[in-house]
């Protein structure tokens, strides 16, 4: 029993990356490595876009993200509850939707022009600084997610040092409280950054070659859908090295502290020009990355009024269904991982988890494809059509791709908790199952939810892999949105997007609120 | 545990009930989501009593899963919104040869395969686009034209890798030949007034604002925008005229959606039934009313706003014919830097 404890950790690993690994092994058993037809000045073009886009929102997202979060997880001033809600909304945008919305408000007689009745002021967004913007807009809301809880659990005692120190703000900040919030920032900067790498349809709207397009030029362009394959493996293998670069990054310098203390320091409450300089910057930054947006989609909607689709309604029982489904079954596989690699590690734990974790940064449709495969080749050995078009297969291709989106936070409550409170649940010899229900669970609580909320967020807007695999018949609102826009009656596509804005703003409300987070 | 071993079950028993073939029932793959088409499968259905189901996703991903998928695939048709898609999944061995009187006396030759593996359904000219105040009819005319260095600054389209485009190019180069296509690739590279981006619409946007003179769109786009809520959509779609290319050469150039029965179909009947319905002249009506697409059936006119473009020549060059060309369209943008 003991071994095959330590066997959970891999085997989980395993069982999430095999369509990943079903397209390694595709790539192997075609036997053809090249890359003929994307020829090398064009792949030298994809690294250098990709480049530009990756470091671009990387430097926005943590700016965004780390701002948003210190504020709203440490300060109380005017508005600030309003932002914590609105800083998370950017997520429920498909990040094309907020490109679509963007053009139409800057566009030649767009309605910035309409606004100021000047039809000529246009503002031409369709290029590398444009997407790079809306990417982050759409993105940081990982960092804010995820940073603020940690911002949030500080334990007064760092605040009580900092104050006998005589540390500056800065000071305090930068060597203090960063350094505490690093791995969930980190955590959600790499959810920020796999998702800019594996988008496709924002990229392709503006004209910009990133890596993914790359990809889908072989396999659209060409039919060439092994040489997208091979493309997407050489992507792997990057995002792999980086990720085992940070890791020996990260246990060099360890940061675990005993924040879970039970006197979290309490949110300063800000005063005058204080107060108004941490409303300023909220407001501004809720502007850019939402209520222009949001403005856009009610006037679009508005003009679709009469002409409304009420059927959208019932995609969102679909959408609702499989999505709370499949996010409870994520992140209950997400805590069974880190907790057996945390009591029962062991090195293939270690790699195993990284494993699972690469679905997230190749196109969600190259992920399909590995399913695909998968599962057909299931259904051969069985003899009979028992996974293919099942909501099984698309159950397991959201598990594959977004595992990454809940781990990260799993893990980064799990470093909250000090070991001295595994040995002494170990030392009062508590049963297993016990401990994990009334000690690890509760104290994992804010994590857990903060990781289902992303991943319930991340599923609304699924495109990909459920466009591939759904089962027949069974349309979800990201599908909806797609189909409208891509018959470019884009002012269709607001009422689906607002709903879809609409129903994560419940979730966060809900997740927020004292029934679910309990008392504090 | 029992609770979650019955769920499994359930979930389990919903994916092999839904992979039963039932009799009165057709799988269907789709790349055309529009309404008009949910409308016409509903149509169908009340009149056959067979049940319609559909999965929708892009062709390129659609052919690939049927190649994956094999015998065990539950599609028994595809849809496709493009020649390329059509001829590849029949290459490919995807499809099957139909027999059916109806879809021949319907479907004119150019709009078939050979073979009878796919008809078309529907059509979409590649038109121009352009700014009357800035140029003058008299200055148009073929595709090949595009490449005059007096357009240097004025030409928008989407990039090369929109099938629209690619069907286009292929069709030069099964019209013209290759030297002649990536001579035009390159002048009309060379006369773009921006780099390919954004979609059709914004093209046309980019054309009314004066961001370029002329662009090459399908007609159904333009439909779309003449009968948009937004009266800026409209407004904008009002102030350019369009041009039917090439009336003194080979014709403008007609992309199709169109139709095959796969070659696992459970259901062959029932797919060769339904399309036998989408080709008849009921159903052609509603394409072309409702979705401002022209016709394949020639025993139904133009309607709606399509209507009010005008009637012009259209290339009849066999559509298998372009097809064939499709990569190779690709490599000549490429080639000529069409991004």
């Amino acid at each position: 029993m003991q071994k095959f404890k330590h066997l959970l950790a891999p085997l989980l690993g395993l069982v999430i990356s095999l369509p990943i690994l079903s397209l390694v092994i595709y790539f192997i058993v075609q036997n053809d490595f090249g890359v003929t037809s994307i020829n090398l000045s064009e792949l030298v073009l994809y690294f250098k876009n990709t480049a530009f886009v990756l470091f671009g929102t990387a430097f926005l997202v943590l700016f965004l993200g780390i701002s948003t979060a210190f504020m709203s997880a440490r300060f109380e001033y005017f508005g600030s509850r309003f932002f914590s809600l609105t800083f998370v909304l950017p997520l429920a945008f498909p990040a094309y939707i907020l490109g679509y919305s963007y053009v139409g408000f800057f566009e030649f007689h767009g309605i910035l022009a309409t606004l100021l009745s000047q039809p000529k002021v246009k503002l031409d967004i369709l290029n590398i600084y444009g997407v790079t913007a809306i990417l982050s807009f759409a993105m940081f809301p990982y960092v804010f997610i995820l940073a603020r809880v940690s911002f949030a659990s500080i334990s007064s005692t760092v605040v009580e040092l900092v104050s006998l120190k005589q540390l500056s703000f800065c000071k305090a900040f930068f060597t203090v409280y960063l350094p505490l919030a690093y791995p969930a920032i980190f955590a959600g900067l790499v959810l920020a950054v796999m998702e800019v790498l594996s988008d496709y349809g924002t990229v392709a709207y503006f004209g910009v070659d990133t890596f993914s397009v790359g990809i889908f030029k072989s396999w659209f362009g060409y039919g060439n859908l092994s040489e997208a394959i091979n493309l997407s493996i050489i992507m792997l293998i990057m995002v792999f090295t980086i990720m085992f670069a940070e890791s020996r990054f990260r246990a060099k310098f360890r940061f675990i502290s005993s924040t879970h203390s039970s006197n979290k320091a309490p949110k300063i409450r800000l005063q005058g020009w204080r107060n108004a300089l941490a409303f300023g910057v909220s407001f501004v930054i809720s502007t850019f990355t939402l209520f222009i947006p949001i403005g856009v989609l009610l006037y679009w909607f508005y003009l679709d009024f009469n002409t409304l689709d009420w059927g959208a309604l019932s995609y969102l029982y679909r959408t609702l269904s499989l999505n709370i489904f499949s996010s409870l079954a994520i992140i209950a596989l997400a805590f069974m991982m880190v907790y057996a690699s945390r009591f029962y590690p062991s090195r293939l734990g270690v790699l195993s988890q990284k494993l699972s974790m690469l679905g997230y940064s190749i196109p969600g449709a190259i992920v399909g494809i590995g399913i695909l495969l998968l599962t057909n080749f299931i259904d051969q050995s069985v003899g009979k059509v028992l996974l293919g078009g099942s909501f099984v297969a698309l159950v397991f291709a959201y598990l594959t791709r977004y595992f990454a989106a809940s781990i990260g936070s799993v893990e980064n409550g799990f470093s909250k908790i000090d070991k001295s409170i595994d040995d002494a649940t170990k030392v009062f010899g508590t049963d297993e199952f016990e401990r994990i229900f009334r000690v690890y669970l509760p104290l994992m609580r804010p994590y857990l939810l903060s990781g289902f909320l992303i991943l319930y967020i991340d599923l609304a807007k699924e495109l990909p892999a459920t466009l591939l695999l759904r089962p027949f018949n069974y349309d979800t609102i990201a599908i909806r949105i797609y189909e409208l826009a891509s018959n470019e009656i884009l002012y269709k596509s607001a009422f689906p997007s607002l709903l879809l804005v609409g129903t994560t703003a419940i979730a966060v409300l809900l997740l927020n609120s004292k029934f679910v987070r309990g008392r504090r | 545990m029992r609770i979650s071993s019955t769920l499994l079950k359930a979930f389990l028993g919903l994916s092999i009930a839904s992979s039963f073939a039932l009799a009165s029932e057709i799988n269907v793959y789709s790349h055309r989501h529009y309404d008009s088409d949910k409308a016409l499968f509903k149509a169908f259905e009340e009149k056959s009593g067979i049940k319609v189901n559909v999965i929708t996703a892009k062709a390129e991903e659609l052919v690939s899963k049927l190649k994956i998928e094999g015998a065990n695939s539950p599609a028994d048709m595809l849809i496709t919104s493009d020649i390329g898609n059509l001829y590849e999944a029949k290459e490919e061995g995807l499809l099957q040869k139909i027999d059916s009187k109806t879809l021949n006396a319907n479907i004119p030759a150019h709009l078939r395969d050979n073979d009878s593996e796919w008809f078309g359904l529907t059509k979409r000219a590649r038109i121009f686009v352009y700014n009357p105040e800035k140029l003058s009819e008299k200055e148009l005319g073929s595709y090949l034209d595009l490449s005059d260095p007096k357009f240097k600054g004025k030409l928008l389209t989407r990039t090369s890798s929109n099938s629209y485009n690619k069907s286009l190019l292929a069709s030069i180069i099964a019209n013209h030949g290759e030297a002649k296509a990536l001579e035009f690739a390159k002048g009309l590279v060379a006369n773009f007034a921006r780099d390919p981006k954004g979609n059709d619409r914004d093209q046309i946007k980019a054309v009314a604002s004066g961001e370029g003179d002329l662009a090459i769109v399908n007609t159904y786009y333009l439909g779309i925008m003449l009968n948009s809520k937004d009266p800026k959509d409209v407004e904008i779609a009002k102030s350019v005229k369009l041009f039917f290319p090439a009336q003194k050469a080979e014709g403008t150039h007609i992309n199709i959606s169109g139709a095959g029965v796969t070659k696992y179909a459970k259901n062959k009947e029932n797919a060769i039934k339904l399309i036998e319905f989408l080709s008849s002249v009921e159903a052609q009506t509603l394409f072309a009313e409702a979705n401002h697409e022209y016709p394949a059936n020639p025993a139904v006119k133009a309607s709606g706003t399509v209507a009010t473009f005008g009637t012009f020549k259209e290339d009849t060059l066999p559509l298998s014919e372009v097809g064939k060309y499709t990569k190779k369209a690709v490599e000549i943008a490429t080639k000529a830097n069409w991004r």
